[in-house]
């Protein structure tokens, strides 16, 4: 068996693993993926849509915080549980010879799984609000794509290093607070004041959010040229994740 | 060859860092207080040896003499700190048997993820899959979650799982033998099926029975450093002395128990009947008398005696004067000796111990005295020998047939 198919056998078991594991014993199973976006998004409508009257650049708001909490459940998502995917299987990472990139790589799957889900969601919602999907919406495609390229740099840097300082996780934590905060997520981008803008958009997301919205519920024109900044942030992190992670690596079994 | 270790180190680290650390060692110092030395521990110093194909090799000694490590190298899990190991073949590393278990997964489930990690392909797992569960003897539990198998049987399915693997070099560690008599039996005839397969094998281990049942070549080790390479019974033969040395060390106040409520104290045993005047040896059909003087620290009724024979941590026999009848009744600082006799010796060939038990009362079950090690024997063959822990009087003959 060539190491290729090895590879693709153990994250498939190991994918399927979370999946099937993680509610089993639950009363409503899988309906907690549906579950979770969804109490999010009462909150942001609540309390952006109602109390705060966020602006949302034209679309319900409910449809605008929604493609927000769905994107960035994936981004959270995968971070969040990749970031600990080496170190909390200490067991198998100790005793077993295995790639050990399978264990962040399933992670970021499964987050993209739950996050495909919560998105069928979305287009429930965008048939009950009957707005028609913008004829952009196959620039979904690449701006996952860049997407998964910054999130998959990220979570091989921080779940190598987390092996070794366990910091990191906490760090992380912290970090994905703040960057929520820093995302429009929840508001759109044209809350924030002229003098913050330039800060503002150092943030990759600021940029692949906007975009998303705008190819999906046609909030205003597309600015393909705004994609080449987070494309090169993506670029630059999962240069920096693969190189970290293949350096380490063999520093795993016995550090963990 | 299949493995060659050529001249390996491994150093471990022994602190565990924080980010603190990094960051106060990036900081320009200024308080007076050295920065810490960073600990570290040489797990393995200087360790070559080749394995031939389909040969079986053991790695043997302590716990923390750098067994495990060694076979974790070789599997290339962690690289040498200095050395280079070479391994051609696909490989395959059995350890922590069932560890990898999801509880809340059924067999059936665990089983594709377990066989996965062991490098098995899902078309291979799906044709073995019943195979396995009947190696394990685990049919009626293939749906059941793991979380509600025994531990037991968690380590049946794990062995099971290994059982099925069609690895050209086969690294082992510990944890197989494991389970019942039965499946104990199961293990190690899969174990000689592999042999017989030309698997080359290399296998940590405590248990000499098995290591010399299945092994050609043994290497011993003591604090990462090679000690011996040789046939199993001599690195067995090696590591004994260690441990013999060792407990030497340790046997300053040797006496067990509660020395001062016991109503004899232990003074001096002696062995008859062998070779030579220290550690004397003995064939096994010869006889061994030992002989344990004691003396009475207050008048005592009914007190018993006891001796065990032991080799390394297993007792092989014990006994109690009382079970022959016999009770000791002395006044206070009176001198007694009291002896037994095993004929024949019928112990198989190694190094042996005696410990000396004292019961305050033929009824008691605790000893008020223990002292181990007591006196020590070796005991020899001329023929070559069989495998087992003693050595039964016996005779060949040839009934019919032959010339």
């Amino acid at each position: 068996m060539t190491s290729l198919s090895r590879f693709r056998d153990l994250l498939t078991q190991l994918i399927l693993r979370d999946l099937k594991s993680r509610y089993k014993q639950t009363f409503f199973g899988a309906l907690w993926v549906f579950g979770r976006p969804l109490v999010e998004l009462g909150v942001y409508v609540l309390v952006f849509g109602a109390f705060l009257r966020a602006p949302s650049d034209g679309v319900p708001y409910p449809l605008f915080a929604f493609s927000g909490v769905v994107l960035w459940s994936f981004v959270s998502g995968a971070i969040s549980r990749g970031a600990r995917s080496v170190q909390g299987e200490s067991g198998l990472v100790s005793h077993a010879p295995f790639p050990k990139a399978t264990l962040p790589i399933a992670a970021i799957i499964g987050a993209l799984i739950d996050s495909l889900l919560a998105a069928s969601m979305l287009v429930l919602l965008l048939v009950v609000q009957r707005v028609a999907p913008s004829p952009d919406a196959w620039v979904l495609l690449p701006i996952l794509a860049i997407l998964g390229i910054m999130v998959t740099g990220i979570v091989l840097l921080t779940s190598a290093l987390n092996v070794f300082y366990r910091d990191v996780g906490h760090l992380v934590d912290v970090a994905m607070r703040v960057w929520l905060l820093l995302t429009p997520v929840a508001y759109a981008r044209s809350v924030v004041p002229a003098q913050f803008r330039t800060f503002y958009n150092l943030n990759p997301l600021v940029a692949l959010f906007d975009m998303a919205r705008a190819a999906l519920l046609g909030t205003g024109a597309m600015h393909p040229s705004t994609l080449w900044y987070p494309t090169a942030v993506g670029i630059l992190l999962l240069a920096i994740g693969v190189l970290v992670f293949r350096v380490t690596e063999p520093y795993f079994a016995e550090s963990v | 060859m299949a493995i060659t270790v050529t001249g390996v180190w491994k150093r471990y680290r022994l602190r565990s860092e924080s980010l603190k650390e990094v960051v106060s060692s990036l900081l320009p110092r200024r308080g007076r207080r050295p920065p810490p030395r960073p600990k570290s521990l040489w797990a393995l110093s200087d360790v070559s040896f080749q394995v031939e194909r389909s040969s079986t090799f053991a790695l043997v000694g302590a716990n923390g003499s750098g067994k495990s490590t060694m076979l974790k190298l070789i599997a290339d899990m962690m690289k040498p700190t200095r050395g280079t190991i070479r391994v051609t073949g696909r490989l395959s590393l059995l350890s922590f048997l069932g560890g990898s278990f999801h509880g809340d997964l059924t067999g059936r489930e665990n089983v594709f993820l377990e066989g996965a990690l062991l490098g098995l392909s899902r078309q291979e797992l799906r044709a073995k899959l019943e195979a396995i569960f009947d190696f394990a003897d685990l049919e009626e539990f293939i749906d059941v979650p793991v979380k509600f198998y025994s531990s037991g049987m968690a380590l049946r399915l794990g062995f099971a799982i290994a059982a099925h693997l069609e690895p050209e070099v086969l690294l082992i560690d510990e944890a197989f033998a494991v389970g019942d008599t039965a499946f104990r039996d199961r293990c190690l005839g899969k174990m000689l099926a592999f042999k017989a397969a030309g698997t080359t094998m290399v296998l940590v281990s405590h248990e000499r029975y098995l290591v010399e049942q299945l092994c050609d070549t043994a290497l011993l080790l003591n604090h990462g450093r090679t000690v011996t390479i040789g046939r199993p019974e001599e690195a067995f033969a090696a590591y004994e002395k260690i441990n013999e040395e060792a407990e030497d060390e340790s046997a300053g106040d040797a006496d067990e128990g509660e020395p001062a409520r016991s109503p004899l104290t232990i003074e001096r045993v002696e062995v008859f009947g062998g070779d030579g005047a220290e550690d004397p040896l003995f064939r096994p059909e010869s006889a061994l008398v030992a002989r344990v003087h004691l003396k009475a620290r207050r008048d005592i009724t009914g007190a018993s005696v006891g001796i065990q024979v032991a080799r390394e941590w297993h007792v092989l026999h014990g006994t109690r004067c009382n079970r022959q009848g016999i009770e000791i009744t002395a006044r206070a600082g009176e001198q007694l000796a009291i002896e037994v006799e095993y004929r024949p010796l019928a112990l198989a060939r190694g190094s042996y111990a005696l410990h000396v038990l004292v019961y305050e009362h033929r009824l008691a079950v605790e000893p008020t005295l223990v002292r181990k090690r007591a006196a020590r024997f070796r005991v020899t063959t001329p023929e070559t020998e069989g495998v087992g822990l003693i050595r039964l009087a016996h005779t060949w003959r040839l009934v019919g047939g032959g010339d």
